[in-house]
């Protein structure tokens, strides 16, 4: 929520370790953020292939930097700065790849899920419900994959990692105001997206 | 307030992302406004949907493809800790030719000092010198070396120097004209005195000579730069050949699907080095690689999880095998699939290439 998240760094330990050349501590890093990575990269581009490989180059970068990491951050901000830095410049290799075919560059973002994708297998839950489920999860994705970049990024790190807003000013160095003001206009146009597909929410 | 300024503030309203004073203007006007309500209950089931939007699982072989990039970028170092431990039988060596070096550094520091030294304290400058008949001469010998120095340095003037055996002798023939020539400047050495102060600095001095190989005077400068460049070899040498070298061999070059493999390491090297400690071939120390289409090096998923790996010290020539269960590998739970394989044991240990056939 909206508070000032205390300064200490839960990695500080794991990370001076790093920097010693603990490959283990470093693997514990990569156990630890790997999933959250690549949900953040997923639904950036919308591809998982790509959220794989992002979240692969983003660690690779890491450990090669790691011995400049100063600390003025956490360090799950600056990873996660590096993702979403990482993220929007596969988009727009994505983008130019895209118009070189055949297709409309209008085309929403292809919204798929990764291979492993885990459903909650629930006996109380009906195989139509959990269609209905997946559809209006589509649907959810389908909205937030419209939005424009700088919508899409502060909604994904807030409604779906939720960072707090002081979290996303550091990692996309916009100020709180604008967090505030532009994750307003996404949740709205989220929410006329899914009035307009569903008539009611 | 109109409604247009509290819709807008809805959003940080529901994150509580207001100030006081704010959040009491929202709900003041959110107690007589409807249309209000009702913008921030479907702002709220928005966020919620988007909330519950499903996460997606990091499947097991991103965390050990991203370890094995990893690994294959560092540089294959050695840890502070391990320089320092080094088994006694590197160690000694290292030390050994540590001593040399000072020894051959300090001759040159003492070089430019000579002529004065050798007239003002010509016994030690003996301690060089005398050296080389020694070894060949009795014990009780030991006092001769004290006037020699008087005799001998002028000698290394000379353009040809003799062998030590020859230069021996004309030591002897010379000792009395030479002495007497010298004898206004340099204090009598014989005293008993001086005889035991040159036998102690004459033991001290042995390791000197022995590392310039007991040559002729004259030799020396050049033996000593040769020694310096031994010793600094030495010293660059001492970064280089202490590298963990393993070898590492399967047990055939041709396998059928399903086979087990073994793959034995070898420590190559002179010291020991960690290994990682296990039967089989795990994700955590170990990567199949295989070749694709264009030749290049694939990771290939394995199944097992990378858990903390316990290390085994393997000793010089000593070796440990390792199994690869190529059964079961991929994710499906299906058959390696055939082609040409190699294990990166990391460091950049590899081993040969070998083919995995179909199995009929």
């Amino acid at each position: 929520m909206w508070h000032r998240e205390m300064r200490a760094d839960e990695d500080f330990e794991y990370v001076s370790l790093c920097k010693k050349g603990d490959l283990e501590a470093f693997e514990a890093l990569v156990q630890k953020y790997q999933k959250r990575m690549l949900n953040i990269a997923l639904r950036m581009t919308g591809s998982y292939e790509e959220a794989c490989d992002i979240v692969q180059e983003v660690f690779v970068s890491v450990y090669r930097n790691i011995g400049g990491f100063e600390g003025r951050a956490k360090f799950s901000t600056w990873i996660h700065a590096i993702v979403m830095n990482l993220s929007r410049n596969r988009l727009k290799q994505m983008k130019a790849r895209l118009s070189q075919e055949p297709f409309s560059l209008d085309d929403p973002l292809p919204a798929e899920d990764g291979p492993l994708r885990t459903e909650p297998v629930s006996g109380e839950v009906s195989a139509l419900e959990r269609l209905e489920k997946k559809e209006l999860q589509g649907l959810v994705q389908r909205c937030v994959s419209a939005l424009d970049g700088e919508f899409r990024e502060v909604i994904i790190l807030r409604d779906m990692q939720g960072f707090s807003y002081e979290e996303i000013h550091d990692m996309l160095k916009i100020p709180q105001g604008t967090v505030k003001s532009r994750l307003s206009r996404a949740r709205e146009a989220v929410k006329d997206c899914l009035k307009r597909a569903m008539g009611e929410l | 307030m109109d409604c247009k300024t509290i819709q807008e503030s809805l959003s940080a309203f529901i994150d509580g992302a207001l100030s006081a004073e704010e959040k009491l203007l929202v709900e003041e006007h959110l107690k007589s406004c409807s249309k209000c309500g009702e913008a921030l209950g479907d702002l709220r089931k928005t966020v919620e949907r988007v909330r519950q939007i499903e996460e997606v699982e990091a499947p097991p072989w991103l965390a050990e493809k991203i370890m094995a990039r990893v690994r294959s970028e560092r540089p294959p170092k050695r840890g502070l800790f391990r320089t320092l431990f080094y088994p006694l039988r590197i160690k000694l060596p290292i030390e050994a030719c540590a001593a040399i070096l000072i020894a051959v550094v300090a001759m040159h520091i003492l070089k430019p000092m000579q002529p004065e030294m050798r007239l003002a304290k010509a016994p030690s400058e003996e301690t060089m010198k005398g050296e080389t008949p020694s070894p060949v001469r009795p014990p009780d010998d030991v006092s001769m070396p004290s006037k020699k120095p008087d005799v001998a340095m002028p000698k290394k003037e000379e353009p040809s120097s003799p062998s030590s055996s020859e230069e021996g002798r004309g030591l002897a023939e010379g000792e009395q004209h030479e002495s007497s020539r010298l004898k206004e400047s340099v204090p009598a050495p014989a005293s008993p005195e001086n005889k035991s102060q040159l036998s102690g600095k004459t033991e001290i001095g042995g390791s000197h000579a022995e590392s310039a190989k007991a040559a002729p005077p004259a030799m020396k400068p050049s033996v000593a730069r040769s020694a310096d460049a031994l010793a600094k070899g030495e010293v660059k040498g001492g970064e280089a050949p202490f590298e963990p070298k393993l070898k590492a061999l399967t047990n055939g070059e041709v396998f059928i699907q399903g086979d087990d493999i073994s793959i034995t390491v070898t420590n190559m090297s002179e010291h020991n080095v960690e290994i990682a400690d296990g039967q089989f071939i795990n994700s955590g120390f170990a990567k199949v690689e295989k070749k694709d289409d264009r030749g290049a090096w694939m990771s290939v998923e394995l199944f097992t999880a990378a858990n903390v790996i316990a290390k085994r010290t393997l000793k010089p020539r000593e070796s440990h095998v390792y199994i690869w269960r190529t059964a079961g590998l991929s994710r499906n739970g299906t058959p390696v699939v055939p082609g040409i394989y190699r294990i990166n044991l990391g460091d950049q240990t590899y081993t040969n290439n070998f083919e995995i056939k179909e199995s009929r």
